[in-house]
């Protein structure tokens, strides 16, 4: 599950749809992590990626 | 294309017209999928559907202070013309797309983008200041506001059937007062039997679509059950706790019907058997409209060779060779229809069985038939009382 690349939906509010799609493509084109992509294309500060990207938060609200 | 713009979307750049406020999703669907094109496009209950509901998550949105006002009214606008159908020519994709209808959401979410970036004066495509995904889109998914617009046009067309099937039963029942004393003779297996009034045989018929419209009536309170809120696989992840309710609150205020938030998002993304529970009453309809045409135009037969009992409308010729010929027309067409309604059960039935895990990817066939139905139905029994003798 967590190689899972659509975890990144829950980046959407933080950083935009656009943005969030760049990371989930880089990961997928070049086989790396999501946090990887992410910290790469500078667009996620790793605390906020840890923060943000919890499958255990992802199953309710919680905007 | 004469005039175009360029458009964006992750998948790259891609020209659109100019005079169309669709963006690039819309546009890639137009490209491959075309299938239906021009004739089985997305009814326009439904259409109308996803106005309401992007008016509806907009105001929740702006009230749990996730969009700001301006934003927030600027969707708002735009929904409005979505509803009243000025936007219509900007909504051209097929049924047959992608099954969780994805691309008509986008659809929806790029023109309200593009149209109100017009009125804020900016540059269409720009996405600023209204983003399709971020903005139009907030805190929903096409898998649940796909279901939810399914269900706000499933009660619309709904209401329409009723009202004219309520018509055509109480035209029956005046023909059975009128009739009470008129004997005949009844039949069984098509052989001779014993008397009955004609006014008894009709009572017969109007007591069918009494019973018709009860049914109807019992598939509605799942119908008002939206999906909204639900997001991609039914948590609500990117929403508010309080959306789901909020938004579904407003689209029952905007439609002045009882629509609540689901109690179980999971069945309303996976399951849409609501549908084919409401379709299942509209193909008892079509059962007991094609028994009544059928003993209609057996009842008119002749006028020299045949039964004779009642006479129906002279309408129109009915041969190109036969001078005089008048055939029972109406009776044909709604025979038809019914039979349409019949097999439009049929697919309706597989696409609901066909949901898989978190999604039910049939939904543009399901709302396709189902609305094709009650629109049929709602136009046929309304033709059964005008041109009635």
């Amino acid at each position: 599950m967590k190689k899972s690349l659509m975890l990144v939906t829950a980046l959407n509010p933080h950083i935009g749809y656009d943005n969030a799609a760049k990371i989930a493509k880089k990961a997928h084109a070049e086989g790396t992590t999501l946090k990887e992509a992410a910290l790469a294309l500078g667009l996620v500060k790793a605390e906020d990626f840890d923060k943000w990207i919890k499958p255990e938060e992802m199953i309710t609200p919680g905007m | 294309m004469a005039e175009t713009r360029i458009e964006k979307d992750t998948m790259g750049e891609i020209a659109v017209p100019s005079d169309r406020y669709w963006g690039a999703q819309t546009q890639r669907s137009l490209k491959y999928f075309q299938a239906g094109a021009g004739r089985d496009t997305m009814p326009r209950e439904l259409i109308k559907a996803f106005g309401i509901l992007k008016k509806a998550a907009a105001l929740a949105n702006v009230e749990l202070k996730l969009l700001d006002k301006e934003r927030g009214d600027l969707i708002t606008q735009v929904a409005n013309e979505v509803i009243a159908g000025k936007l219509d020519d900007h909504f051209p994709l097929v049924i047959w797309q992608t099954g969780s209808g994805t691309q008509t959401n986008m659809n929806v979410n790029e023109v309200i983008s593009n149209r109100a970036i017009e009125i804020a004066g900016g540059v269409m495509g720009s996405k600023k200041p209204i983003h399709p995904n971020d903005d139009v889109n907030k805190a929903q998914s096409s898998n649940d506001t796909f279901p939810t617009a399914m269900h706000i046009a499933a009660v619309e067309v709904l209401s329409a059937v009723a009202e004219a099937v309520k018509e055509l039963k109480q035209t029956l029942e005046v023909k059975a007062r009128a009739n009470a004393d008129v004997i005949k003779i009844g039949r069984t297996h098509l052989m001779d039997a014993v008397p009955l009034s004609l006014g008894q045989e009709i009572s017969g018929w109007a007591k069918m679509l009494d019973n018709d419209l009860q049914r109807i009536a019992v598939t509605l309170p799942h119908l008002y059950e939206l999906a909204l809120g639900g997001t991609a696989v039914g948590t609500g992840l990117n929403t508010h706790p309080e959306f789901a309710v909020k938004a579904a609150v407003k689209i029952a205020a905007l439609t002045n019907q009882p629509f609540v938030s689901a109690p179980n998002k999971f069945e309303a993304l996976a399951g849409h058997d609501a549908l084919v529970f409401a379709h299942g009453a509209l193909k008892t309809l079509a059962c007991s409209l094609m028994k009544i045409a059928n003993d209609v135009r057996w009842l008119a037969s002749g006028p020299r060779a045949g039964l004779g009992e009642i006479s129906i409308p002279e309408n129109e010729p009915g041969s190109s060779i036969m001078p005089g010929k008048v055939n029972p027309t109406q009776s044909e067409a709604l025979t038809m229809i019914c039979a349409q309604v019949l097999g439009n059960d049929v697919a309706l039935n597989i696409g609901a069985a066909s949901g898989t895990f978190e999604l039910n990817a049939f939904k543009p066939l399901m709302i396709h038939n189902f609305t094709h139905s009650a629109k049929l139905l709602a136009k046929g029994a309304e033709a059964s009382t005008q041109h009635r003798s």
